[in-house]
């Protein structure tokens, strides 16, 4: 990982001038403008592709600057709402702005007449309905929107007058329509699936969350509680963990998860106690990420409990889980439980495969709760598109 | 909402892509068009040390078609299926799956790839391409292997992708002249994620006949009952399954969200001509 600021030279078209920059690979296109080119009328609301307020033209295109690095914009044209002078169609909603009360605050407006632009470019017919969904990117928080649609309608009223001939027309793409023709009734030899059964995520309350798994394993219970009271050989069995050092029934343990992009490691402290008699015994520990500054804390209770046949027995896991810091977001709702859900399966699963001969899965590495990045999605990004 | 800092390498081909990624090994991350990452980078919940940029390398942002099918490169993006710039191979469902697709500004940007491999169960191509039977090609160290679509996906958020590698292209059968498409998708607002999304893809010529229910909590569903019912009774046929097979594929979701997948399918049945 490079500590410094490692500045690379970009060079691009800006409004019809080159321009050359120095920047992080982490700079973004709205931040290059504003703060390198003093480009500020590029506004930065939700700075995470939400909102709109940022949007430019790349290579005639509108995009959203804030989420567009700037790097990737190498030898290519921007252009930015200070761009627009010469522009008669940015000339004509301007004003309709100004007539129809398109604007209040100001701050979406730079981006929503980026979008404007766009929106009366691209169609050659427009209903209101039509004007509200495309400008469904661009949020504005006065007007209520009734100014805005008002003055896109004008101007697009007058879009031949003000449109060079030959601009580019894209029809909106529509739908076959099928009704009332017969579809041919066939022997059906493709598209067949394994059928699965889907299951919610449960929305949990709190943050601490305790799950439950339950597995029967065809060895004898003495067998299985010698393996499970063995930490050197159980805690590799929990997805990501590994075992740094144990001193008298304290532990020092790394654990790493992997949730899409996202990656924590967290190195802390355990415990734990066996009773042997009763065959139940319990591991937890705290630990914290190094990165972000999140701390996290789990417990795992696990009880072996013999089949009366004798040659079987089952394991009871109940395991619990909480998060603070940066990282908790993913403590909310459902996070947790699918998290621990996630995990004490493939702790079972390991223990099972370990029991029976194999090998811990190589999988537990890069814990697979990436589930849990649904809701992550939910909750965080509940106002965010779907791409 | 700065991105931490990374190194930015932009990939010329997908070759490239992989041998950095290779290079890097877990601290580094592909991008694409950016529209799922971009966020996550802004907000700091993806904190990777390299950044490897796949949305110019030449060999993914190409389409290569043949009798049968169409290879659409990762890098495609969603605007270029919209404005018809890369050919259709589905009778219009790819362009108009595109159009509906978040927001402009954002098809402008994100990639076909880069959807799949972000692997969001309520993502539009996630839906789409399972349901119209795609392949998807990963290229890593020892070259390209294939992957169907309904492999892919093992849990949302998680794919058949190795650490290595990339998702280079999409291979996506030609529907035939008499195949019918149907999609639509609840979202509570327009350009925000689906709340339920019914997918039908019935080719007779080809034998071929697919619904699924899609934006759960994992990747869709198929229903199998209602597919067949579809070949072998049409549309009003799927119709009469439809409900008594969400109910056993979902049987665990609240009523009320099993209601949203079946009037999601329903009106996904009742584009290509069922009338009940």
């Amino acid at each position: 990982m490079t500590s410094k600021p490692s500045l690379s030279e970009l060079t691009l078209d800006v409004n019809g001038e080159a321009v050359h920059g120095r920047v992080e690979g982490r700079t973004s296109l709205a931040d290059f403008l504003r703060e390198d080119l003093d480009l500020t009328g590029t506004h930065l609301g939700c700075e995470h592709g939400v909102c709109g307020a940022c949007t430019v033209e790349l290579d005639g295109q509108p995009v959203r600057a804030c989420i567009t690095l700037a790097r990737a914009c190498e030898g290519r044209a921007v252009r930015t709402i200070e761009g627009g002078d010469d522009d008669p169609l940015m000339a004509a909603l301007q004003d309709a702005f100004m007539q129809f009360h398109g604007l209040q605050c100001g701050f979406c407006t730079p981006g929503m007449l980026m979008a404007c632009r766009d929106i009366i470019l691209r169609h050659d017919s427009l209903s209101d309905d039509q004007i509200r969904i495309a400008l469904g990117g661009n949020l504005c928080r006065c007007t209520g929107y009734v100014g805005i649609v008002n003055a896109v309608r004008s101007v697009f009223e007058r879009r031949a007058e003000l449109l060079a001939a030959g601009e580019p027309l894209a029809k909106p793409p529509t739908q076959p329509d099928w009704a009332g023709q017969p579809l041919t009734r066939f022997r059906r030899t493709g598209g067949q699936m394994q059928a699965v059964e889907a299951t919610p995520m449960e929305e949990g309350a709190g943050d601490d969350q305790t799950l439950r798994e339950t597995i029967t394993v065809q060895k004898p219970a003495d067998e299985v509680w010698a393996f499970l009271s063995d930490v050197e050989r159980v805690v590799p069995c929990v997805p990501g963990a590994r075992l740094l050092s144990v001193n008298g029934n304290e532990l020092e343990v790394e654990m790493e998860i992997s949730l899409g992009a996202i990656r924590a490691r967290f190195k802390g402290n355990g415990r734990y106690q066996f009773d042997d008699q009763a065959r139940t015994g319990r591991m937890e520990g705290e630990g914290r990420d190094a990165r972000s500054g999140s701390s996290a804390a789990g417990g795992l209770d696990f009880a072996v409990i013999a089949d009366p046949a004798g040659d079987r027995c089952r394991i009871e896991f109940v395991a619990s889980y909480s998060v603070t810091g940066p990282l908790s977001q993913f403590s909310r709702g459902g996070l947790v439980k699918s998290f621990v859900g996630a995990m004490a399966k493939m702790f079972a699963d390991n223990v099972q495969r370990v029991l029976s001969g194999g090998q811990v899965s190589d999988k537990g590495n890069r814990l697979s709760v990436l589930q849990l990045t649904l809701n992550v999605i939910k909750s965080w990004f509940s106002k965010l598109f779907n791409k | 909402m700065k991105p931490v800092k990374f190194d930015y390498l932009p990939a010329r081909d997908g070759a490239e892509a992989v041998r950095l990624l290779t290079e890097h090994g877990d601290e580094a991350k592909c991008i694409a068009g950016g529209q799922s990452l971009g966020p996550m980078l802004n907000l700091r919940l993806a904190r990777p040390a390299v950044l490897v940029d796949l949305h110019r390398a030449e060999d993914l942002t190409g389409v290569e078609e043949s009798r049968d099918a169409i290879v659409y490169g990762g890098a495609v993006r969603h605007a270029d299926f919209e404005d018809g710039r890369v050919a259709d191979a589905a009778r219009g469902m790819l362009p108009f799956v595109a159009s509906r697709i978040a927001y402009r500004a954002v098809r402008n940007r994100g990639t076909l790839g880069g959807s799949l491999s972000h692997a969001d169960p309520a993502a539009d191509w996630v839906c789409v391409m399972t349901g119209l039977g795609a392949t998807y090609l990963l290229r890593g160290k020892k070259g390209v292997r294939e992957v169907a679509a309904e492999d892919f996906i093992q849990a949302a958020f998680m794919t058949a992708l190795g650490a290595n590698e990339i998702l280079a292209g999409v291979r996506v059968p030609r529907l035939s002249e008499s195949a019918r498409w149907g999609y639509y998708k609840f979202c509570k607002k327009v350009g925000e994620f689906s709340q339920a999304t019914g997918v039908v893809v019935v080719d007779p010529e080809r034998g071929y006949s697919r619904v699924l229910v899609g934006a759960l909590d994992s990747p869709p569903v198929p229903l199998e009952p209602v597919a067949e019912a579809l070949a072998e009774d049409g549309p009003d046929g799927a119709l009469a399954v439809l409900d008594a097979a969400v109910d056993t594929a979902l049987g665990d979701y609240p009523e009320v969200n099993r209601q949203l997948y079946k009037v999601a399918v329903r009106r996904a049945l009742a584009q290509i001509g069922a009338t009940r």
